[in-house]
């Protein structure tokens, strides 16, 4: 369908976006990959006045090192995500849960930062976020800050970014020596997870040192399965131990019921699916 | 010794057999071609329809006001304004004398009686003009409750989806051997029975999914008035939208441009059809109509909608006694083009392949707040194969028997045909036993059957199916006379007429309409081989009435095995007339002329010939002929068919199912179809993939779900799941030939042959890997949760969501597991 | 779909049952709502929802179908349709009041049902709306309910206006009155205001003569007075009185929006944790236009135990007011 009339900004840097859209109107829509955005627009299930385009903007594009960690700016599109360096080297999750992510049209106009910032909690990244415990950099017009992602995703589609804010950057831990894997579960390959599960995964000799477990879809935002990566912390690195550990995948979630599945099977899912993740980052 | 080859001994290879790739794909596949939508007419106005958002309900007030103001609207117009003129759409196939046809009004009045349903029209000068005017229509429902479950709908004392009538019940079809003198009664045949078997299987609510939405283009000229329409039927439109508005049969030329698909879903006269051609009308100006997606999902009809209660009775042996079949169709909220006919399409072949002496089939036509269904791919013939395909399994398992020795042991064998079933159809040739060997043999039966074995010992957590589907269906519709019989309001022959034009070209025109059949490709290739003209001199032009004025249009399997006949005929009656003409150029007797490779060459006199391009040219001078005739060697055939073929197949399903998530994944799929002469094998392999995607879509992907308040929450694909190419496995294909005695091409129709056949052999599959788990039934789509819920739960995998949410709702219905079965009859309970 | 939700109200039930039958107090309770027009028992309005990116504005009417005095019953109808022809939102609201001697349980049955786009997904998004909205519906009905009205304040305390009684009624009529202002002319406004000074126990006139036309939404006013509690000594009020705050609850996520019924906590009101470190939205106060309130910023249920800081910050003042004012009447009663 054809969406509502709108006004249209293309701003070319950082400053000029946040004017843009302080100037907007009352109802602003930031565009980014237009993946989202679009379709609901497109259904008319959001009209908004001033649709303010981030592709011209340069300076959000792009990896870079800094330090103990890699920054990612959020317009870096998904199929640049799955071929760069430094993802591939410091944090190789967000590359493979990329890579599952719909198809590779969308993957070539889709972006990091537009995926997290609409916080579907079947997305795969928002987990991935959560699990290499990112860091979201937000500008605002009265400067900027930085918000863990545990604060960063707040509910169904709602992040701590407020009205007039930008999502910059997001800054990724460098994890090195660490296993890690996406075990993702859904009906057709261009589908939604059903259940998604994020395993992060440091192995010291025969045990492993520490685990973070990111659950994509389990609730309405992405949860860390801190039962298991209690569970998982110092234990030996067995096919028993990481059973054991991810039966309790399920603890603290509250997923909803949908055509796709109850509530009872997803909590039954994030245990086994959990146990996969786990067993492969783990290396077993 | 010498070899002396005569040239004319030497026929260039034949182009019936080869694998020509198609001469319309390369504008078809990437677009370069003017589909409806991309039609522009000067001064053309665009419409947008205003759907209802309640499925049932009454209009209390209707204001256009504001959408009349909008920005370069022309015209808003609601039911009122058509009421007088809009008629109902033709409902062609009353199946019994008492059915009761409620009316189709294509923009509704007073009442709404599905989401979607059309309520106002908007006229705007561009398409985003008329669209935003959508939103400022402002209707208000007085809403009623929504009928959505047949089965509680057919209970007395139900809330009625049309309250001018009596019940939700549209019609009562029965079919029994006994009274048709076609085989015995079934009531002894289950009174006797050593074992009875009877179950309760939902055939899904689908939506055809075509890949080009529907579109519509009206122009007036005058009083003239012609159509473009991504149908599958113009023809049968142009009669039937002459029927509907008035508008005179030969002031009405509708032209199907190239169509992107159509699967049954454009085998309809759609109420927006109407309504663009009323619009046109009205305003004096062109106009056009397309759809969106979505509203394709929800306002286009749907296929299938059946609860099916099925029994089979047979001794000890396994040797099948009898089938008894008693069906609830789902018709949807109106009855369309052939709706109610639907369902009576298949009742004759629940009985399959099998000898089953006695049959009885009902079928009740059930009204619900639904879109309303009609054709899709199969038409009744899916519904029917599923049932017995699946029944002969739970039988087997009943029986503790191989399932494919039951089925060897009560199938035709191939000395017996032509066979008389016991619906009453004379099945014309096949040879099941060979068909499924060879699918045995490319399915790698034994080692996919140890290795079953092996997981099943060592409780491995992905256990090995193996499901069967042996088929059969009719297509080749039809015998005229036997469509007449079933009260279908149209025949069943189809036209054809060649011309052959100065230059030796050949123009055929077909009354078949292709939307990705590739016709072009294989009318070229039967008027090569039958002219003797090189397959690239001929073009073959169809789908607009005003250049192929006769036809039945293309659904059905139809096309090949009725159309190709006519243009096989045509073609033979252009030679006949060449004939004289050579006779008379050649000075020689039509009797002492050969033709052949095109040419007519004397017997006996070599080098006295002429090439039937040069009499085509020469006919166009008219400078000498016979004085007999007339100076034209074009012919124009119609072919009705005698009976219906019958192509049949083994389909085998190797299906992987991980208990721990209910996931199932096939491993390997095998099918070996017998659909008569193959014209052209790419084609032929075309169509068998796209209907095993079909049909495994129905098995594992596709449903069109409604919540409890009517909404059809599938609405987008996000929901509707249509697999990809990346979702389907790699398919083993073969062939077995078995020409068809009832046309001369040998041809049996394949369009929905690998749909009608994987639906029942993915699910037998499923189930054979974990039925020594407990499971007895799986609900389709197998999802993983109903997989998983099945083996873990007990029970067919349930509701896919908590009945009354907005997700799914819907009154409870009772599970399927062994239905009403008398233990002392042998059945389970 | 069918949505239940429990509570219990510490005013008499006959008191409750009078504010339930007050139009301009209930029908605002939903959130998003701005009220158009009242006449008798019918009233129309608008509720703006937005869910991410989606945003859908219901308008309709609604209206009182059944007041059964004597089973302490009522039966709201109300009906809209969305303004982009996305279509339909209806709800049968039913609540029941029943005495537990001088508290009153209150049980609301709410038969939603919802057509259209946001239907036609299977992801169940409606549901969770629906969940949400409802919950926000009851919290605040709470609220309301729990304030009782001029007759029952007069009746319990005397001596109501006393502005000894602190720094909190202080605060609270500079927070009301900054509420009033901040809403402009909108009686919404005033009528949010008002209830926090009925709260502060001065019965004011304003409350009973308000005008029928209503523009802005009830949820303006709370944020109004959320960011000028911030800036003022309001909120240092607030914190003043921990062990109140400390005393509302926690209620198990989405427990009284479930389709099945949960029964109250036996807490005095629904609440919402952590009146603490609200993030402050500084927000444009509209004029006419209802401000779309984010209902998954103020809290529902099952947002409670996850993310409380933000969403907690706007209901949890309103709340604790009401608590402290309560504890204050008590003390005073």
């Amino acid at each position: 369908m054809i969406p509502a009339p709108f006004a249209y900004a293309r701003p070319t840097t950082v400053d000029e976006a946040l004017q843009a859209v302080a100037s907007g109107g009352e109802d602003v829509k930031i565009l980014a990959g237009g993946q989202s955005l679009i379709p609901v627009m497109r259904l008319r299930l959001a009209a908004p006045e001033t649709v303010v385009d981030l592709t011209k903007v340069a300076e959000l594009r792009g990896v870079r090192e800094e330090g103990d960690a890699i920054v990612v700016g959020a317009m870096t599109t998904h199929s640049d995500v799955i071929t760069d360096p430094l993802i591939a080297r410091y944090a190789a999750l967000i590359a493979a849960a990329t890579e599952t992510v719909a198809d590779r049209q969308v993957r070539h106009r889709g972006t990091f930062g537009g995926a997290l910032a609409h916080a579907d909690p079947a997305g795969d990244l928002p987990a991935v976020a959560l699990a290499l415990d990112a860091e979201f950099v937000i500008a605002g017009l009265s400067g900027r800050r930085t918000v863990p992602a545990a604060e960063f995703f707040v509910d169904y589609l709602t992040t701590a970014l407020e009205e007039g804010e930008l999502l910059v950057e997001i800054r990724v831990p460098k994890h090195e020596g660490w296993g890690m894997h996406y075990e993702k579960f859904n009906r057709v390959a261009q589908a939604w997870s059903i259940v998604a599960v994020a395993a992060v995964v440091r192995r010291e000799g025969d045990r492993i040192a520490e685990a973070k477990i990111g659950l994509t879809n389990m609730g309405p935002t992405p949860l860390r399965a801190r039962g298991v990566e209690e569970a998982l912390a110092g234990a030996e690195a067995t096919a028993d131990a990481v059973a054991a550990a991810a039966a309790r995948a399920a603890e603290n979630t509250s997923p909803s019921s949908d055509l796709n599945a109850q509530a009872d099977y997803r909590h039954h899912l994030a245990q086994v699916l959990t146990r996969r993740a786990v067993t492969a980052a783990a290396g077993l | 010794m010498t070899v002396t080859e005569n040239a004319a001994e030497l026929a260039p290879a034949k182009e019936v057999g080869q694998a020509r790739r198609r001469k319309e794909d390369a504008r078809l596949i990437t677009g370069r071609t003017t589909w409806t939508d991309n039609m522009t007419l000067p001064g053309m106005l665009h419409l947008a329809v205003v759907r209802s958002p309640v499925a049932h309900a009454k209009i209390t007030s209707v204001d256009l006001t504001a959408a009349q103001q909008a920005p370069n609207v022309v015209a808003v117009f609601s039911g009122r304004d058509f009421a007088e003129e809009q008629g109902s759409i033709p409902c062609a196939w009353p199946v019994t004398p008492d059915m009761v046809n409620p009316g189709h009004p294509s923009i509704a009045v007073d009442e709404v009686n599905h989401v979607g349903e059309a309520v106002a029209i908007v006229v705007a000068r561009s398409k985003s003009a008329a669209q935003d005017a959508v939103e400022l229509v402002d209707i208000d429902y007085d809403v009623l409750p929504p009928v959505l479950d047949m089965e509680e709908a057919v209970k007395d004392g139900a809330d009625l989806v049309h309250d001018q009538l009596s019940s939700n019940t549209s019609y009562h079809f029965v079919f029994d051997a006994g009274d048709a003198g076609t085989g015995a009664n079934t009531d002894e045949a289950f009174t006797d029975a050593e074992v009875v078997v009877s179950r309760r299987f939902i055939q899904q609510r689908l939506i055809p999914a075509f890949m080009e939405p529907r579109s519509v283009v009206v122009q007036p000229q005058g009083d003239n008035f012609t159509m473009w329409s991504a149908t599958q039927v113009p023809h049968v439109l142009r009669v039937m939208l002459a029927m509907v508005t008035g508008v005179p049969e030969h002031k009405l030329r509708i032209v199907a441009p190239d169509v992107g698909g159509g699967f049954g879903g454009k085998l309809q006269v759609n109420p927006e059809e109407v309504l663009s051609l009323l619009v046109a009308r009205r305003l004096g100006k062109p106009v056009k109509w397309t759809e969106t997606r979505s509203e394709s999902l929800m306002a286009a009809h749907h296929g299938r909608g059946q609860v099916q209660y099925v029994d089979i009775a047979a001794d000890r042996e396994g040797n099948v006694k009898g089938l008894r079949v008693r069906l609830l169709a789902d018709m949807g909220a109106y009855l369309r083009l052939i709706t109610p006919g639907v369902p009576a399409l298949g009742a004759f072949m629940f009985p399959g392949i099998y000898k089953f002496p006695a049959y009885r089939f009902e079928c009740d036509g059930v009204f619900t707040n639904k879109v309303p269904t009609d054709a899709y791919r199969g038409a009744g013939r899916p519904e029917a194969t599923f049932a017995v395909e699946r029944i002969m399994d739970e039988l087997a398992v009943e029986l503790g028997v191989d399932p494919l020795e039951l089925r060897r042991k009560n199938w035709i064998k191939a000395e017996e045909f032509p066979f008389t079933t016991v619906a009453g159809l004379e099945y014309d040739s096949g040879d099941y036993d060979a068909a499924t060997q060879q699918a045995l043999e490319l399915l790698g039966y034994d080692e996919l059957r140890a290795e079953q074995q092996r997981r099943r010992e060592s409780g491995d957590p992905v256990q090995l199916g193996i499901g069967f589907s042996t088929f059969t269906e009719m297509c080749g519709l039809a015998p005229s006379r036997v469509l007449g019989s079933l009260a279908y309001g149209a025949g069943g022959w189809e036209s054809a007429s060649i011309r052959m034009l100065p230059t030796g070209k050949v123009e055929v025109v077909t009354g078949s309409t292709p939307h990705g059949q590739g016709h072009e490709t294989a009318w070229s290739q039967l008027v090569a081989d039958q002219l003797g003209v090189p397959f690239e001199d001929v073009e073959v032009l169809h789908g607009d009435t005003a250049v192929s004025p006769r036809g039945m249009d293309t659904y059905g399997s139809r096309s090949l095995v009725v159309g190709g006949t006519a243009v096989i005929k045509a073609a033979d009656k252009v030679v006949a007339k060449a004939r004289k003409v050579a006779a008379h150029l050649l000075e020689a007797s039509e009797d002492d002329l050969d033709f052949s490779a095109g040419k007519f060459t004397v017997r006996g006199t070599p080098g006295a010939e002429i090439g039937i391009q040069e009499i085509a040219l020469a006919v166009f001078a008219a400078h000498n002929y016979p004085e007999d005739v007339e100076p034209s060697i074009d012919a124009d055939a119609t072919f009705d068919p005698v009976n219906f073929s019958f192509p049949h197949g083994t389909h085998i399903c190797a299906m992987e199912v991980d208990t721990e998530t209910g996931m199932v994944k096939i491993r390997k799929y095998a099918s070996v179809d017998d659909v008569g002469v193959i014209v052209n094998p790419l084609i032929v392999e075309g169509q068998i993939h796209g209907g095993l995607a079909q049909g495994i879509a129905q098995a594992l992907y596709e449903e069109a779900v409604y919540d409890a308040d009517g909404n059809l929450t599938t609405g987008s694909f996000v929901d509707y799941l249509v697999p990809s190419a990346a979702d389907l496995p790699h398919f083993d294909t073969g062939n077995t030939v078995h020409a068809a005695p009832g046309n001369p091409i040998g041809a049996k129709g394949v369009g929905e042959a690998g749909c009608i056949a994987s639906t029942p052999a993915v699910v037998n599959a499923a189930l054979d890997a974990v039925r020594h788990l407990g499971v007895s039934d799986i609900l389709m789509p197998l999802t993983p949760e109903r997989v998983w819920r099945a083996v873990h739960q007990g029970g067919d995998g349930g509701d896919r969501a908590p009945a009354g949410t907005n997700a799914y709702g819907g009154a409870q219905t009772e599970s399927t597991a062994g239905v009403s079965t008398d233990a002392s009859l042998g059945g389970e309970l | 779909m069918q949505l239940e939700n429990s509570f219990t109200v510490p005013v008499p039930v006959d008191e409750a049952w009078r504010v339930l039958l007050d139009i301009e107090r209930i029908a605002p309770c939903m959130p998003g709502a701005a009220l158009d027009s009242v006449d008798g028992d019918d009233f129309t309005g608008r509720v703006k929802v937005k869910l991410g990116p989606i945003n859908l504005t219901y308008q309709g009417k609604a209206s009182f179908v059944e007041k059964d005095e004597a089973a302490h019953r009522a039966v709201i109808d109300a009906r809209g349709k969305d303004q982009r022809g996305n279509g339909t939102a209806a709800a049968t609201v039913t609540a029941t009041l029943a005495a537990e001697g001088s508290i009153t349980r209150v049980d609301v049955l709410t038969d939603l049902n919802i057509t259209g786009r946001p239907a036609q997904f299977g992801r169940g998004v409606m549901t969770d709306v629906g969940n949400k909205l409802l919950g926000q519906f009851a919290d605040k009905l709470a609220a309301q309910l729990g304030e009782g009205d001029a007759q029952g304040a007069a009746e319990r305390s005397e001596g109501v206006a006393q502005k000894a009684a602190a720094t909190v009624t202080g605060a609270v009529e500079e927070v009301a009155a900054s509420a009033e202002q901040a809403a402009g002319d909108g009686t919404a406004g005033e009528k949010a205001a008002a209830a926090t000074k009925k709260a502060a126990a001065s019965a004011t006139d304003k409350v009973t003569s308000k005008p029928a036309k209503k523009t802005a939404p009830a949820t303006v006013p709370i944020d109004a007075a959320v960011d000028q509690a911030n800036g003022d000594t309001a909120p240092a009020a607030v914190i003043d009185a921990p062990p109140a705050a400390k005393k509302a609850p926690s209620t198990p996520p989405g427990g009284s929006t479930g389709p099945r019924t949960k029964p109250a906590t036996g807490a005095p009101v629904r609440s919402v944790p952590d009146a603490g470190p609200a993030t402050s939205r500084p927000r444009a106060v509209p004029a006419a236009e209802p401000e779309p309130i984010d209902l998954l910023e103020v809290a529902g249920g099952a947002a409670m135990a996850r993310y409380a800081a933000p969403a907690a910050g706007v209901a949890g003042v309103v709340l604790l007011v009401a608590l402290l004012v309560r504890r204050r009447r008590r003390r005073r009663g």
